[in-house]
């Protein structure tokens, strides 16, 4: 309903930018790494939604068929840009109350999981990014990533088993 | 089989963690629980906290909003013309951006038009560029060719009609109605690696004991299916197309002849094209067939040719 009514209404778009630029922004960054490519995909995916809209015939979620136009711009990106990202890079958090050395550990933390999401398998770590990032149900990322559903359930198992790996996370850890 | 089974063991198990993981994510996202009591669980948290967490920058969110917005407002005026002008606006904007590759697409698909269609097409087109003046006959240049003329001898055309309608591959049909006085005389049957060519001669009169002058009064009928060999040499801008029956054959009046002595140079011959020169020629496809007639010395005309033509149908 909000899809339809966004073609013609210039608010309601604005209503379904503002409900999921974040999202779309969230699942991009963890992909790609950089803050200025997240934005550049950002802005492309939202354009390519905005004139794609008509096309929208409600099959899916309208987060699914966003998410799904991010997906193959993601894709393009990693067609035409190197697998290899630079590791120092920072990030705005959203909570300001905590004192300097917890935020230093946080960002710490921060970047080594995000180099492990980006050291994954390819399709692990989009099935992660789809899933936790882009806040899609394990249906909607198989409907995005053209697999089965208990296909998507397998990659986000085995992902998680590597990322467990690749950041030393032990059993006897916890 | 009991392989296949421990096989199919680790898979099920892998099966039934994934799923139980699948309920922790679901629970996880939906209360947003801290109860990191497994690593699992502990790595489940991190994500989603940290995807919750990784967010736009406020400016870069304000300043996309905007350039939607605007985006949103072209596309609105667009989607509310008519569908004529959306295409002819694209239309535009592809011109102005690709001018060069456009023209060459363009002209290349006229061209690979012009050569590569069926004889009716190319017809249609020149008879369209006839129209609009833009093929006229004009000069052809003196060139250094060498070039046979029909020059039919008695022996160069053993074959009888029934014998040649027997040996080649496919029907000929030998023109039903012939100007007066012109008679069946002999023809040969070709076949070439490709094709096979079936040749029919005419002459006014019986063959004199030497055999027919090279300019004897003469009407050729060639049949090929395929290319024909040794296809007529006629100069550019003489050619014509005529209706023939549903197809479209070209006409070309004239032939190459030999240059007079003042324009003769001192090593070789050299052909001009003569349009006054009482020959003719008629191509045409029908039945996947190549056709030729060649006219000389009989003084026809286009529609002459046509008729004999439309008779072999």
């Amino acid at each position: 309903m909000l899809a339809q009514t966004a073609q013609h209404d210039r608010a309601a778009f604005t209503v379904v930018y503002q409900r999921y630029v974040k999202r779309v922004y969230a699942y991009l960054y963890s992909r790609v790494g950089t803050v200025e490519d997240a934005q550049d995909l950002t802005t492309i995916t939202f354009m390519t939604a905005l004139e794609q809209l008509p096309t929208y015939r409600g099959e899916g979620t309208l987060a699914a068929w966003l998410l799904g136009i991010a997906y193959r711009k993601s894709v393009d990106f990693y067609r035409k840009t190197p697998l290899s990202m630079p590791l120092d890079r920072a990030t705005a958090l959203a909570d300001p109350s905590p004192i300097p050395d917890v935020v230093v550990l946080q960002q710490f933390q921060r970047q080594e999981l995000e180099s492990a999401l980006r050291r994954l398998t390819p399709e692990r770590a989009e099935a992660i990014a789809l899933r936790f990032f882009g806040e899609l149900s394990n249906g909607e990322v198989a409907k995005v990533m053209n697999k089965q559903e208990a296909a998507v359930k397998m990659l986000i198992y085995r992902g998680l088993q590597e990322l467990r790996v690749r950041l030393g996370i032990r059993e006897e850890s916890v | 089989m009991r392989e296949e089974k421990e096989t199919r063991q680790p898979y099920q198990a892998d099966a039934q963690q994934a799923e139980r993981l699948e309920q922790l994510i679901q629970q996880r996202q939906q209360d947003r629980s801290s109860n990191a009591d497994t690593p699992e669980a502990a790595l489940i948290n991190t994500l989603v906290q940290l995807a919750a967490t990784t967010e736009p920058m406020q400016p870069f969110v304000a300043q996309l909003e905007q350039q939607l917005q605007q985006q949103f407002h072209t596309a609105s005026r667009h989607r509310s013309s008519p569908r004529w002008q959306s295409l002819l606006r694209q239309a535009s904007t592809l011109w102005q951006q690709r001018r060069g590759a456009v023209a060459v697409i363009l002209l290349g698909a006229l061209l690979a038009g012009f050569t590569l269609s069926p004889t009716t097409v190319r017809a249609t087109l020149w008879d369209w560029l006839y129209g609009f003046g833009l093929i006229d006959a004009r000069q052809v240049a003196e060139q250094p060719i060498e070039l046979e003329l029909p020059a039919p001898a008695p022996e160069a055309f053993p074959l009888s009609l029934p014998e040649i309608i027997q040996a080649a591959p496919f029907p000929v049909q030998p023109p039903t109605n012939l100007p007066a006085g012109l008679f069946f005389t002999g023809g040969f049957v070709m076949p070439t690696e490709t094709s096979t060519q079936v040749t029919l001669a005419y002459h006014l009169a019986a063959p004199p004991n030497a055999g027919y002058a090279w300019d004897a009064p003469l009407l050729l009928i060639a049949i090929s299916d395929g290319p024909l060999p040794n296809r007529p040499l006629v100069a550019e801008g003489y050619q014509q197309p005529m209706r023939i029956g549903r197809a479209i054959g070209i006409y070309t009046q004239g032939t190459w002849q030999l240059a007079t002595e003042a324009a003769m140079p001192e090593n070789g011959n050299t052909f001009t094209w003569n349009p006054q020169a009482d020959a003719a020629w008629l191509t045409w496809q029908a039945n996947q067939l190549n056709y030729l007639l060649y006219a000389q010395g009989l003084e026809f005309t286009a529609e002459e040719l046509v008729r004999i033509a439309e008779a072999m149908e």
